[in-house]
């Protein structure tokens, strides 16, 4: 009987699958880029819906959790949040308990697996954007950077709603995770200038859903 | 045959009033093939408490009752939980009995005439602490019947539907028997419970009778899905999640009418 989650991210359920080596090669690359040093606070959003970007948050989360990092895993994307279903976690309290002070971080914090927490979104508020732009988050995220080595936030899209561009400038970086073949070149355009004038550090864009050509592969011993 | 869905316990609520009519329904259910009886009162706030001690006081009388009566029934405790704003508060402060009070599946109905908002929300937290969500009649809902996409929502998230005998046989009227209909045929129905709250009236509405829709199903419908139907309510009983089936949806237009 299926539950409300189709299963854990690919990462831990099949860690030798090629799904699973690529988000270990872009766990590579980001630190190059300078994860894990000056950027702590890494923002995962897309130009639309449905392009992949909490599938991505969650699994990078994971491989960097799996490699021996301490990591928090943050929802805040406070209208349709998806990371509690990810890994069938509660979300009776979460980001959104912590803004209003309902409660304090150890209180909001789940563990997901060894070395990644997690606080998902909490209750849906009435005024998302807000939250997000208030002191109290400035404040969190300063309290997260000095508990964990990363904290990898997932955001809602860029276009629909300004919560994304409100925290882009909070974060040490933005990954954006774009659908080959389903977002569209405007769209995607649209979302690099929103973070530019957000003044965010685009750290890089992640192609979710290419098909390969050629030899397919098979998973690494 | 086991009936996941009986209002036996008497006084309790709007079901058997006495433990002679109580013993009654247990006997015609018996008469029917029924073995297994999980007697589920309605838990609503402000009009039927029924905590689990009188829940399980009550079904220790009648469980008594029955065996000096000689019917072969056993009854098992469970409820019947209206949503409310409280439901998932008051299930992790154990004031809701679970179906046979095994921790695992707990029966909940919706107020008749809307829906509440958060469903999913509540559908997801129940399945974290390891509830499945059993629903009870979606068929006879007036919202929900116009709006079977969301019950396959619900469904693809984890919930179990509990369709009524009575509905099958168009004891409850036209548009719950299309609807069961429906459910069946979209592959959206995993009990069959006879919802029985008494054994007084003449016409077949609420009476223990499991068997006759049984018949109308085996008429129309694989007998895969009736094995599916038989299976889940024995896991129910049996308090194993992991052995409940989703039946197949049935490949065939809707040309024919379940009643008449």
């Amino acid at each position: 009987m299926r539950s409300a989650w189709g299963g854990l991210p690919i990462c831990v359920e099949e860690p030798q699958s090629v799904a699973a080596e690529a988000y270990r090669m872009l766990r590579t690359n980001l630190q190059f880029a300078g994860v894990n040093g000056e950027l702590q606070v890494l923002m995962v959003t897309s130009a639309d819906s449905g392009e992949g970007k909490t599938t991505t948050a969650c699994n990078l989360a994971a491989v960097m959790a799996q490699a021996g990092r301490r990591v928090l895993l943050l929802d805040a994307d406070l209208r349709r949040p998806s990371v509690h279903h990810s890994f069938g976690l509660s979300n009776r309290t979460g980001l959104s308990s912590l803004l209003i002070r309902e409660v304090e971080v150890v209180d909001a914090v789940q563990e997901a697996l060894v070395g990644l927490d997690v606080i998902p979104s909490g209750p849906v508020p009435p005024n998302p954007a807000e939250m997000l732009g208030s002191v109290r988050m400035q404040e969190l995220l300063i309290e997260l950077k000095g508990r964990y080595e990363v904290v990898i936030v997932d955001t809602p899209p860029l276009l629909p709603v300004t919560d994304a561009q409100v925290l882009a400038a909070a974060a040490d970086g933005v990954l954006l995770v774009l659908r080959s073949g389903r977002v569209h070149r405007d769209h995607a355009r649209r979302a690099k200038t929103l973070l530019e004038q957000a003044g965010a550090n685009v750290v890089g864009a992640v192609l979710n859903g290419q098909r390969q050509r050629g030899a397919r592969y098979r998973s690494y011993r | 045959m086991i009936d996941l869905h009986v209002h036996l316990l008497p006084g309790l609520d709007d079901g058997a009033q006495s433990l002679e009519e109580a013993v009654l329904m247990a006997r015609i259910a018996a008469a029917d093939g029924i073995r297994d009886m999980i007697a589920t009162p309605h838990v609503r706030s402000g009009v039927y408490e029924n905590r689990p001690e009188a829940i399980h006081t009550a079904v220790h009388l009648l469980q008594r009752e029955l065996e000096a009566a000689c019917v072969p029934v056993r009854v098992h405790p469970g409820a019947e939980v209206m949503v409310g704003p409280e439901t998932l508060e008051r299930f992790l402060a154990g004031e809701l009995v679970t179906l046979g009070d095994a921790g695992r599946f707990l029966l909940m109905e919706l107020p008749m005439r809307s829906l509440p908002s958060g469903m999913e929300w509540l559908w997801h937290e129940l399945q974290v602490v390891g509830v499945t969500p059993v629903l009870a009649h979606p068929e006879r809902h007036e919202v929900l019947r116009e709006q079977l996409d969301l019950v396959e929502r619900w469904v693809e998230q984890g919930v179990m539907t509990q369709v009524t005998a009575g509905s099958l046989l168009g004891v409850f009227g036209k548009r719950s028997c299309l609807c069961a209909n429906e459910l069946i045929e979209r592959g959206l129905v995993h009990v069959i419970a006879s919802d029985a709250h008494d054994a007084r009236r003449h016409h077949q509405a609420r009476k223990p009778l499991l068997r006759a829709a049984y018949s109308k199903l085996e008429e129309h419908v694989p007998v895969e899905t009736v094995e599916v139907f038989r299976n889940n309510a024995a896991a129910v009983l049996g308090n194993d999640p992991t052995a409940v089936v989703r039946p197949q949806a049935m490949h065939r237009k809707r040309s024919f009418l379940w009643f008449g």
